[in-house]
């Protein structure tokens, strides 16, 4: 090579070097979003794909705004269904300010989910698929939502942080109104409990859709305020069902099928003749499952497995939630003692035997 | 020199994977956020959070509700049930069970405990877990914690503690339950806020405090657990049970390294209760009181040790103590039969005094006793020492052991001791130089105590020997008057007392004299009937104006915000109220009762109850107190004198008769002095119930 190359060639190693060098202190320094991702670019992108909602609500205390999320770039959003969307033109607003008019596609009333469409193009989304995977207990996360309506105009919703703290299945409430979705949630450990919160979005810190945030409810087994998201699974089958305009019925609550009566095992209990008579035993029929179970005349029954029951009728609502194949287990009461009773598993076909003549 | 790079095709790589290195990866349009790594740091802790829940879950049970207990709501705010299903944390593999009393009320011996499941969760989903019966085998009725033990089939996993006393304020904190999901445990994490808590026995957390956890363990970012999650409430935001604080990023948990020295004592089925010393103080500011012992109560351990009153703590255990704050954090986590190494400071000595005492678990039953002197009015700052230099005497009750001994009015009380507590024939005694610290030192005897004073007057100086005697079951009508003849002095005055926050005026009828002695308080609540009118007060003061002039106290009437009924948040302004008259006109402290009229009675009962440490007594005309109201034991530092006073206008029926009897019973069992009173007319009423007033500072 002549000098001049040479100098040339030296020259552009040394400015690359130089590039590289800098390049490779600068990602030390600063966070890009290449290497050694940035939470603030993680959240403020999902914020992007996350609307806020006002509707024409606004009644006794039931709040007319809440949270959204785009699904599609042509502008579906996926929402919880509540009275504030109820309404003939939802205002939806998005992180940058823009203005649109949503209008309802449909429902799931099993789910309590909505789908809205604005009128756009190209806008940012997420993609909601029913394989997405289960997140374990202890995931940290991250829920975006206009909580309280704090976000206004062109003001990026809140990002508020926690763990996923526990998979339920949804047993909630608000006031008498039981919540119709029984599926699995995630139980948050993060306050999303808050006006405006229904309908937000979950994300992990990698920056994907994992759950939507639920609604204002109170658990039904010890009445505390429930901050819970609907995982993207159920999510995805929502979205499909309204999409496709099917009726998606809930399963059936195939719990409630079962017309298990427990007297088909041999047992007894005392004449049902008040509201709230308490299911003590009143006989047990020789040679039946009861007895091999070691249950006897005067025994009370207290709990079915961990539901506690205070009568024949809470003890016959607690038994129809089993289904064939369930175990069926009591706590009951002999002597002030607990005795622990295990009458085998529902039979699949429910036909009395060994009933005793009454 | 040799480049790194020969060729100036290698130069366009190189380049080529710069640009592709630092290409903005911003998918923000379109599909969803690619591959972005998050941070290390928070991925690391993630993963940290899940090995230290995954490590414990083993370890953690669930405890059924019972079905046994009368589940009652004990003033939970929200209405979350006391009695729900619950955690607990292994500490014994052969089947041991902590927990705490949430899971297990006192009332209930057995629970059923759920195990973990054997494998792993999601394979096993419908695998019925393995129930045992758990039987109560003791309990820390100080930490409100549980020690269960059942028999399992195979043995349990202990999980691993932290004995130390090695918790940080800002590290994490996992709180572990077992109640949403039996086949997996759920998880809330924070920080440990601080420790120290709860007077000493509590570490504090923002981790999700709430039933869900109650019982788990709290562990730290190694998933050593470092305490139990209990339900201990915040005393000085007014809660008696911890269930109100679950959604309010305080909750709070017993240390282990607490726990674990108790354990051995609660296997072998004890029950630890909290440490009882007997002894008062003159105020209840805890952050300002200095630790002064005001009254020492007869038969406890401060008295059998030889803790006087007047005695100045500075060290507990050898931790220095300053205010009455430091007290309560000392001796809060000690239980009954833990010694105390308490040195004081006594007046006459100037060495510091030590004293080794055992706490017990329960004070000797106590009634207030007296002496029989009333000594004459002081107003609230009364720490300066009078000319006198003592306790000047106003009078003393007919029949008493101080009428009898020949203790005379304008006597003057200089020094006092108590007898069976110094053992000297010629005991030491502690100069007495005000109405508060005769009170102190008379305050916590019960009768048949001797006591010597000495007494000074014009002529000589004496000691005289005097026994305490039962605190009266009537009222007297023997009570001197400040001026036998109204008409030689202004007349009262009718004051108008504005009350900030409050729309409404309250009323008082002050008597003359501005610059007399200081003026007792009488509080009436008559029926309510809203906003009074200056007018209204006139005329309802009217018979009273004799009474008020006559034994100097002050009438207060006080507006029901509600003209139909007396509500609770009325309280607040009783409270304002005596502070607007005490600016006012000069207050004697002893001398403040609360007095009212059928519905006005019972809520007079509930205002002496919030205001125990200024009312000293409390009359109810023609009524009764709430029913179903828990009724406190008396105790030396709150004086309560109660009154039912009948007029003729009321005829009870048999019920309602019945009910007040056992008031009465009630109330005396628990030590209460209850006089009865049958008024006559106004006129009549207002001069017992001012006589009774002054009354209030028999010692």
């Amino acid at each position: 090579m002549t000098t001049r190359t040479q100098h040339a060639t030296s020259a552009c190693s040394r400015i690359l070097r130089l590039v590289i060098s800098l390049t490779v202190s600068g990602l030390a320094l600063y966070p890009i979003p290449v290497l050694g991702g940035d939470i603030t670019a993680v959240s403020v992108d999902a914020a992007s794909r996350v609307v806020k909602l006002y509707g024409a609500g606004g009644i006794r205390g039931l709040e007319s705004y809440q949270t959204g999320i785009l699904v599609s770039s042509s502008g579906h959003i996926l929402t919880v269904l509540s009275t504030a969307i109820d309404s003939e033109a939802i205002d939806c607003v998005l992180d940058d300010g823009r203005r649109y008019t949503a209008s309802l596609v449909g429902a799931d009333l099993h789910r309590e989910l909505a789908v809205l469409k604005i009128e756009g193009i190209n806008l940012p989304y997420f993609k909601i698929s029913a394989d997405s995977p289960r997140q374990a207990i202890g995931t940290r996360v991250l829920a975006l939502s206009n909580l309280f309506g704090v976000a206004v105009g062109d003001e990026r919703v809140s990002i508020q942080h926690g763990v996923v703290a526990a998979h339920v299945p949804l047993r909630a409430r608000r006031g008498s109104h039981e919540a119709a979705y029984r599926g699995d949630v995630y139980i948050l450990d993060c306050t999303t409990n808050n006006p405006g919160s229904p309908g937000g979005c979950l994300i992990n810190w990698q920056g994907d859709c994992i759950g939507m945030l639920g609604k204002e409810l109170r658990s039904a087994e010890n009445a505390t305020w429930l901050s819970y998201a609907i995982p993207t699974n159920e999510l995805a089958l929502s979205l499909e069902a309204i999409l496709s305009e099917r009726n998606d019925q809930p399963p059936v609550d195939e719990r409630r099928a079962s017309n298990f009566d427990i007297r088909s095992l041999g047992l007894e209990l005392v004449p049902d003749l008040l509201n709230l008579t308490p299911p003590f035993v009143e006989a047990i029929v020789p040679d039946t499952q009861a007895a091999e179970a070691g249950l006897r005349t005067d025994d009370l029954i207290v709990a079915v497995g961990n539901r506690t029951v205070t009568s024949q009728r809470g003890l016959r609502h607690e038994l129809s939630y089993l289904i064939p194949g369930d175990p069926i287990q009591l706590n009951i009461i002999r002597n002030g003692r607990i005795v622990l009773i295990d009458l085998g598993v529902v039979p699949s076909v429910t036909e009395p035997r060994g009933k005793g003549e009454k | 020199m040799k480049g790194i790079f020969r060729r100036s095709a290698s130069h366009r790589v190189v380049l080529a994977v710069w640009l592709l290195c630092t290409a903005s990866v911003n998918p923000s349009h379109g599909a969803q956020a690619t591959q972005q790594a998050p941070p290390e740091q928070a991925l690391a802790e993630q993963t940290a959070f899940q090995n230290a829940i995954n490590g414990i879950a083993d370890s953690v049970v669930r405890i059924e509700p019972s079905g046994l207990s009368v589940a009652t709501l004990q003033g939970a705010s929200e209405a979350i049930p006391n009695v729900g299903p619950s955690s607990g944390v292994v500490v014994g593999s052969d089947g041991w069970i902590l927990t705490t009393e949430f899971a297990v009320p006192s009332d209930i011996e057995e629970v059923v405990i759920t195990l973990p499941p054997k494998k792993k969760a999601t394979e096993t989903k419908k695998q019925p877990l393995e129930r045992l019966v758990g039987r109560v085998i003791g309990r820390d009725l100080n930490r409100r914690l549980v020690l269960l033990k059942c028999d399992p089939k195979e043995p349990l996993t202990e999980p691993q503690f932290v004995r130390q006393k090695n918790v940080h304020p800002g590290e994490w904190a996992i709180a572990v339950g077992r109640v949403w999901n039996l086949y997996e445990p759920s998880v809330a994490i924070g920080v440990v806020s601080a420790v120290g808590r709860c007077w000493g026995r509590a570490i504090q957390t923002d981790a999700a405090i709430s039933p869900v956890n109650y019982g788990g363990p709290l562990l730290n970012i190694e998933g050593h657990v470092f305490g139990i999650i209990a339900p201990l409430p915040a005393e000085t935001a007014g809660m008696s049970t911890g269930t109100e604080l679950y959604d309010s990023g305080v909750g709070f948990a017993i240390p282990m390294h607490d726990i674990i020295p108790l354990i051995p004592r609660l296997k072998k089925g004890e029950t630890l209760k909290p440490g009882l010393l007997g002894i008062g103080y003159s105020t209840t500011d805890p952050i300002n009181g200095r630790p002064v012992v005001e009254t020492v109560r007869t038969g406890s351990p401060a008295a059998e040790s030889g803790l006087q009153s007047g005695d100045l703590i500075t060290e507990i255990n050898g931790r220095a103590i300053q205010r009455i704050a430091d007290v309560r954090h000392a001796l809060t986590p000690k239980l009954a039969g833990d010694a105390l190494e308490i040195t004081v400071q006594r007046e006459e000595r100037t060495a510091p005094l030590s004293i080794r005492t055992v706490l017990t678990d329960k004070l000797p039953p106590w009634k207030r006793s007296m002496l029989g002197i009333v000594p004459m009015r002081q107003p609230s700052q009364s720490n300066a020492k009078s000319e006198n230099a003592g306790v000047v005497i106003n009078w003393t009750w007919p029949n008493s052991p101080a009428e009898k001994a020949g203790i005379q009015p304008q006597d003057i009380i200089t020094g006092a001791a108590v007898l069976p507590q110094t053992n000297e024939d010629d005991p030491p005694l502690r100069s007495t130089t005000s109405p508060d610290q005769l009170a102190g030192l008379l305050g916590g005897l019960t009768r048949n105590t001797e006591v010597v004073l000495k007494i000074r007057n014009s002529e000589t100086s004496r000691k005289v020997r005097v026994t305490t005697a039962p605190f009266p079951e009537k009222t007297s009508n023997k009570v001197p008057a400040f001026n036998s003849t109204i008409e030689a002095v202004p007349p009262p005055a009718i004051v108008k007392l504005e009350i900030p926050e409050v729309a409404e005026p309250s009323w008082a009828l002050v008597p003359g004299q501005q610059d007399g002695p200081p003026v007792g308080v009488l509080v009436f609540f008559d029926e309510p009937s809203g906003t009074l009118s200056e007018n209204a007060v006139t005329i309802w003061t009217s018979s009273w104006r004799e009474a008020v002039a006559r034994y100097r106290v002050a009438l207060v009437l006080v507006p029901s915000s509600d003209s139909s009924s007396w509500r609770q948040a009325d309280l607040n302004r009783v409270g304002k109220t005596i502070g607007a008259l005490a600016h006012q006109c000069k207050i004697d402290p002893t001398r403040i009762a609360f007095a009212g009229s059928k519905a006005g009675g019972t809520f007079a009962w509930l205002g002496a109850n919030r205001f125990d440490t200024i009312a000293r007594g409390v009359c109810l005309i023609d009524a009764d107190i709430p029913r179903r109201t828990r009724i406190r034991r008396a105790s030396p530092d709150r004086f309560r004198w109660v009154l039912f006073g009948t007029t003729n206008n009321e005829k009870m029926n048999q019920e309602g008769s019945q009910q007040y009897q056992k008031t009465i019973q009630r109330l005396r069992e628990a030590g209460v002095p209850v006089s009865e009173l049958p008024l006559g007319d106004e006129t009549e009423k207002a001069s017992r119930l001012c006589q009774w007033v002054e009354s209030l500072g028999l010692l």
